[in-house]
């Protein structure tokens, strides 16, 4: 389902417990934007730094777990503990995150989320195409967005 | 009526295989014996490959000869027990057969499918199309050899080759001594290729259908081996096989790789795709005519690499994916198309640039005519006045006149380099069509609005890391030639290109294997890692990543276009780009070029190579053991980078059934389908003292068979990270341990998480890390330690009891030096396997 900004926050306020997943593609400001919006999230929103984001997440200060994202997904799939029913993806290479939201589509039980500048079909909740500068924009309109 | 069974034990008159005073009837290691008595006895006998007396005494001998994939099921099945499938369907319809169209997201199919199970046919399906293709390309190429030399001909296998065809040799029983022996062997791949096909529309059962895509992957590299033989053996490319040790750190010669190695004023002659046989026919031509200074012999892909191992003038012009980057600039005035690894447009794309086609194979005619049996001076001339913008010639050496004599006339006057200036953007309105159809996610538009604006850098860029596919331009509404703009922009970056680079050399040599063989052995080396696929967008990528694992000395194998990728990366340190940095031997601060894609099959022969070479394994007909000690114990990889094609699918099946994991670039997560652990399952992490049976909890080692990872320094350290075996020596855990937590802090500026689970004892903890290690086991996961001293008092199981040294060694992992097994019939003694064990072995338990 196509999302806009409210539809994104209300689908993030209402998760129980959610795991924010950083691929690889995210620079500098977009990533505190991203940090931003797990802290106006609060405790129910963790931090998964995949890709090479752990280490500019470190020096942000935040001390986000290194994740593989094919070991999230393995994990969602055949974990029996307490796991996130949100998953939210941003900063990734679309050819990486379409099979991921295949595999979570069809053999996961958790929510998907992505807030990309591209629309994803196998997203539960997806943004829809966008410039850089409109994602970047409706990213800290989201992150804004959560803590009110 | 009576039916015989097979192996029945009432049939006496078995023939009986005796090795020193241990005989075993033949029909009882087998499981259909007729037809194969003399093989089966001589995989036993046999002096060189067959099985020490006292390893027939040991375990339970079990021979594979011409195996179905069912056959193998013991091993597939604990593989695919422990790396579970993941899949990431393309869709979730079917269309497989006439009672659909049907949906499987929420229920099954008409013919009662469920969504896995289609997704493992897919498997199947992409793993039999890669070992298709091989096998296609190694049955023309022995065709032709039987042809020209008859089934008699002896294979040469050089001086320094002590294990011959050894893929092959695990799975016929046979070595390859002639060619009529190879085209046993390739037969038998073929007959399972159909066998695959057959199954892949009716199997139901999801392992059994993996199991099966393992075997295409196991069939793919035999007939590789076949390829790679057939092509030294009989047409001349250059191997190690038959060099001194002193010669291979400069062997093969180098050649030069990039379009600024090329004369534009010459002719250019390219071949596509796997056009072997033209290709050396036309370099004969052209040595026969005295025209090799004058007539250029490129090549892309495959034909860039083994072209250059047959000829030193070859000049590569990098991997098959991006042909149309030589096309599109007007490089080539002929080019003459095989099969495989060519784009479908290649006519259409040629005729822009009147440039000449020659079609060559039958499986990729390409609607063109076929002018075989016309007169040679009838089909160059119809070429070169344009009458035909393409022919099909099955005879390779016509086909080689024939492109060499167009390629004369046609580069006459022909200008190269003939692209549309930056006004061509101007139509651009910056829809992002070309955004999105991007299969690398490169921001296309933007660069071609700062074109429009008159800035070509942003274009210039995107040449670093495009595919040349053209999906922008065919989406693009304006029509605007966006990758003719990408190199105009460019031009002067494709003109600087020219590095040497060493094509090829097939297998590394035996002194090579002995050399290192000890270190290797006990772990001085952390691993054997071979970086392979179809080259990348970015060719500094695998560049990169071979530099940084030879700098951390790991023995590094490269095959497949990305091996032309490596020739652009510049080592800073040494001042020198990578073929000229480093020796071309598979040693420590060496790494070397085993040749194309066929040349997968001599990284498998090495890591199996090592198996016979260390543990003495038996290579006939033992497929199984060879696996299951390469996954208990043999630190090797495979890196594949590139975009995902059906060759590297079967190819990455082949080598994850052999024990060696996976790790996928970021455009392997097109591949659907993943073998992925559970780390946190600790009933999936064991294995059985290969001496009292016992099963025992162990390490998570490895922890994937094929995983998919995002950026270049997770796959450096995923890789580091897949090395880990749980018989590693104790030095070997300390150097992987090394490996593992310096790439991890280096690249991601943190500690890994998951470091505890490999650590058995205090010992194995890499020197310059051992504080902080032995300090973080305490703090984070509670382990009993003295810190200032550096020693374990006692550590923490993985079930929270805490244990001394010896508690902990008796019950998580195997003791260092121990043999173990993944296969219960490979335990040391039938009371053994039996669960029966001795009372000295109990005694050892209780130790």
């Amino acid at each position: 389902m196509i999302v806009d900004v409210e539809g994104a926050v209300r689908v993030l306020r209402d998760a129980k417990k959610l795991l924010i997943l950083v691929g690889s593609r995210l620079d500098g400001d977009i990533l505190s934007t991203v940090v931003k919006l797990a802290e106006g999230l609060g405790a129910k929103a963790g931090i998964a730094a995949t890709g090479n984001t752990a280490a500019p997440l470190r020096e942000m200060g935040i001390d986000a777990g290194k994740e593989w994202t094919a070991e999230v997904v393995s994990r969602m799939l055949h974990s029996e503990g307490d796991k996130p029913d949100l998953l939210v993806f941003v900063g990734f290479y679309s050819f990486v995150l379409s099979g991921v939201l295949s595999t979570l589509k069809h053999f996961a039980s958790c929510k998907t989320l992505a807030l990309e500048r591209r629309r994803f079909e196998n997203a539960d909740f997806s943004l829809s195409e966008m410039s850089k500068e409109a994602w970047r924009d409706a990213l800290m309109r989201i992150a804004e967005g959560v803590i009110r | 009526m009576t039916f015989l069974l097979p192996n029945s034990r009432n049939d006496l008159d078995t023939p009986v295989a005796t090795v020193g005073k241990t005989s075993v009837r033949i029909c009882d290691v087998v499981r259909d014996v007729r037809g194969i008595e003399s093989i089966v006895k001589r995989a036993i006998e046999d002096p060189d490959f067959g099985w020490p007396e006292r390893r027939l005494q040991q375990v339970e001998c079990h021979l594979h000869i011409f195996p179905s994939a069912k056959e193998l099921e013991d091993w597939d099945g604990f593989l695919l027990g422990r790396y579970p499938p993941v899949y990431s369907p393309k869709s979730s319809r079917c269309n497989d057969c006439m009672l659909g169209v049907c949906d499987l997201s929420r229920e099954r199919g008409a013919c009662g499918i469920d969504l896995k199970t289609k997704c493992a046919r897919d498997s199947l399906l992409d793993a039999c199309k890669g070992a298709s293709q091989m096998i296609s390309h190694a049955r023309a190429l022995l065709n032709e050899a039987l042809k020209r030399f008859g089934r008699d001909k002896r294979i040469s296998h050089g001086k320094n080759v002590r294990y011959p065809s050894i893929n092959t040799m695990l799975f016929t029983g046979t070595p390859i001594y002639t060619l009529g022996d190879a085209d046993d062997a390739l037969r038998y791949a073929e007959e399972q290729l159909v066998e695959l096909l057959a199954a892949a529309s009716q199997e139901s059962n999801v392992i059994d259908l993996e199991s099966k895509a393992f075997h295409a992957g196991s069939m793919y590299l035999l007939a590789g081996e076949v390829a790679e033989l057939v092509k030294e053996a009989c047409f001349g490319l250059c191997s190690a096989a038959d060099r001194e040790l002193v010669e291979l750190p400069n062997f093969p010669h180098f050649i030069e790789r990039g379009i600024g190695a090329l004369d534009l004023e010459k002719p250019v002659v390219l071949f596509v795709g796997n056009s072997f046989l033209v290709g050396i026919a036309a370099v004969d031509f052209v040595r026969a005519s005295g025209l090799e200074d004058e007539v250029q012999i490129c090549g892309v892909g495959q034909m860039g690499l083994d072209l250059g191992r047959y000829y030193e003038k070859t000049k590569n012009l990098g991997g098959a994916l991006k042909v149309l980057r030589v096309l599109r600039a007007g490089i080539p005035d002929v080019i003459v198309v095989g099969e495989q690894c060519v784009p479908a447009n290649i006519l259409e794309e040629a005729k822009k640039t009147r440039t000449a086609v020659v079609a060559v194979s039958q499986n990729m005619s390409m609607g063109l005519k076929d002018r075989t049996d016309a007169a040679l001076s009838e089909i160059a001339n119809a070429l070169i006045s344009g009458e035909e913008a393409g022919v099909l010639i099955l005879n390779p050496k016509k086909a080689a006149e024939v492109a060499v004599k167009v390629a004369r006339e046609l580069s006459r006057g022909r200008k190269k380099f003939e692209l549309p200036g930056l006004e061509a953007a101007e139509k651009c309105d910056g829809c992002g069509a070309c955004d999105d159809a991007c299969p690398n996610d490169l921001e296309v538009s933007a660069a071609v609005l700062a074109a429009k604006e008159g800035r070509a850098n942003e274009l210039s860029e995107i040449y670093d890391d495009c595919l040349f596919c053209a999906k922008c331009e065919s989406v693009c509404i304006a029509r605007i030639p966006i990758v003719s703009l990408v190199l105009k922009a460019a031009v002067d970056k494709m003109r600087a290109e020219r590095f040497k680079m060493r094509p090829g050399r097939g297998t590394p040599s035996h002194l090579e294997y002995r050399d290192v063989a000890y270190a290797f052995g006990f772990g001085t080396v952390s691993g054997m890692v071979a970086i392979i696929g179809c080259g990348a967008g970015n060719e500094q990528d695998v560049g990169y990543m071979v530099n940084e694992l030879v700098d951390m000395n790991f023995l590094v194998l490269t095959a497949g276009c990305v091996a032309a990728d490596i020739a652009s990366f510049y080592n800073e340190v040494e001042k020198k780009h990578l073929y000229e940095a480093w020796a071309a031997l598979l040693q420590i601060r060496g790494f070397l070029n085993c040749g194309s894609c066929s040349a997968f099959s001599h990284v498998a022969r090495a890591f199996i190579k090592y198996n016979h070479l260390i543990a003495r394994l038996p290579l006939l007909g033992n497929f199984e053991e060879h696996a299951d000690y390469t996954l208990g114990k043999m630190p090797m990889g495979v890196i594949i980078w590139g975009p995902a094609s059906p060759q590297l699918y079967a190819a990455a099946a082949g080598f994850a059934r052999l024990g060696a994991p996976v790790v996928l670039g970021p455009h392997g997560w097109k591949f659907q389908r993943f073998l992925l652990g559970n780390v946190e399952d600790r009933s999936k992490w064991w294995a059985y003292d290969g001496f009292t049976g016992r099963k025992v909890e162990v390490d998570p080692a490895p922890p994937h068979l094929i995983i998919p990872v995002e950026t270049k320094e997770e796959a450096l350290t995923m890789i580091t990270r897949l090395v880990f075996r749980v018989n590693d020596f104790r030095d070997g855990r300390m150097s992987k341990m090394d490996s593992y937590w310096s790439f991890y802090e280096r690249f991601f500026n943190s500690i890994p998480e998951d470091f505890h689970l490999y650590v058995r004892a205090d010992a194995e903890l890499p020197w310059t890390r051992k504080h902080k290690m032995i300090r973080i086991l305490g703090e984070k996961y509670g382990w009993d330690v003295d810190k200032r001293r550096g020693l374990i008092i006692r550590a923490k199981h993985r079930d929270g009891r805490l244990l001394t040294p010896e508690e902990y060694a008796r019950d998580y992992g195997i003791r260092v030096g121990q043999y173990s097994t993944f296969l219960e019939r490979l335990i040391i003694r039938e009371a053994a396997r039996r669960g029966e064990l001795a009372d000295a072995d109990k005694k050892d338990e209780e130790w």
